[in-house]
């Protein structure tokens, strides 16, 4: 089966990157492509939990990262020397996306993968 | 032979990725390979939008990409759902919003799924993001 | 853009689709009217989908598409209900777009 990586790499609410990334991971996976989703670089700041919408914000990004796997996707992973460097101490992070810890972790992530979306 | 899949993203007034993906698309066609499809998504929905204007001397993006596929006879996907959000609308969405179309053939407004149903059901198909 | 359902004295702001535009102008006896421009009789079997939409919009803050009710709905209420042949045979035009509609939810993305 093939099997496409989404690289998820801009913080939330800051543009439109963020929500473009889930979407392509929801429709790709609405396919039968399976999925993955690797949130890296200030991506990291979508899994910060306790996010708050304002009338600017159509979507929590915290609830449709928790709606992944009801559309068939599991595989979720975040950078953790990104969220090392940019998160403050102590955050809490989504548990649903698994850390990876090592640079060789994440070539093998990519490796892994037939096709990759860097968003 | 190969196989295509461009897939256009970058924000086409803060880069020159998306003349590079022409580059790229035209190189293709030129080395004997198959361009299965070209989809555009992000920022790049953009370049699909009828009014772009250049005086003559200047590189004008919409046209460029419009002249190649007409040449090729090739359908230049862009996503609905990243175009509305960015008022790109073609006629069918413009009828449903009460606006006027501001894209037409050689572009057309697809689901994301179009594109992805090539990836799952044409497994040597590369995919290439510019 | 905008077309107007007429409720209770007052003018709703619906899209050419009949989706709401405000999804604040929702309420159960307006979901029974929706139901029934669309000519769809709001039995209890239906309004727990409409019902399990809204919690679903709520939790996810997106209207989940076929797949992804299909699923839902299994993990609440069992294979027996969780199944694209149970929900389309209570929506037989697309039951995430007529549930949505008549829960007076956005209208599921164009993309899924």
């Amino acid at each position: 089966m093939s099997e496409i990586l989404i690289v998820s790499s801009h913080t939330p609410y800051s543009g439109l990157q963020a929500d473009d990334a889930l979407d392509a991971a929801l429709a790709a996976s609405n396919v039968g492509l399976r999925v993955s989703v690797l949130f890296e670089s200030h991506g990291v700041f979508q899994l910060l939990l306790g996010q708050q919408t304002d009338a600017t914000v159509n979507q929590l990004t915290e609830k449709r990262i928790k709606a992944l796997p009801m559309f068939d996707i599991e595989d979720i992973y975040y950078c953790k020397q990104s969220a090392d460097q940019l998160l403050p101490e102590e955050s809490a992070l989504s548990t649903i996306a698994k850390p990876l810890v090592n640079q060789t972790d994440i070539e093998r992530l990519i490796d892994a993968h037939q096709h990759v979306l860097r968003f | 032979m190969k196989s295509f899949s461009l897939f256009v993203s970058s924000p086409p007034t803060l880069s020159h990725q998306c003349a590079d993906a022409l580059l790229f698309a035209k190189q293709v066609i030129q080395s004997g390979h198959q361009l299965r499809q070209v989809f555009f998504y992000s920022e790049a929905v953009t370049i699909a939008m009828t009014q772009h204007q250049a005086n003559n001397s200047t590189f004008n993006l919409h046209k460029e990409w419009k002249e190649f596929a007409e040449e090729q006879a090739l359908i230049l996907k862009v996503c609905v759902t990243a175009s509305l959000k960015r008022g790109v609308l073609g006629s069918h969405e413009a009828e449903y919003a009460d606006q006027v179309s501001n894209l037409s053939t050689p572009f057309e407004q697809v689901g994301m799924a179009d594109y992805f149903a090539v990836l799952k059901d044409e497994p040597d198909t590369i995919s290439v993001q510019f | 853009m905008s077309n107007v359902l007429e409720f209770n004295g007052k003018q709703i702001n619906v899209d050419k689709a009949g989706y709401l535009l405000n999804s604040d102008d929702w309420s159960p006896e307006l979901a029974e009217l929706i139901a029934a421009k669309n000519e769809i009789e709001l039995t209890d079997e239906r309004w727990e989908v409409v019902n399990f939409v809204r919690e679903f919009y709520i939790e996810y803050d997106t209207s989940p598409a076929i797949r992804a009710l299909v699923k839902a709905m299994s993990n609440k209420y069992g294979p027996e209900r969780g199944n694209s042949r149970y929900l389309y045979r209570l929506f037989p035009k697309g039951p995430a777009k007529q549930a949505t509609l008549i829960a007076g939810l956005p209208k599921p993305a164009k993309c899924l």
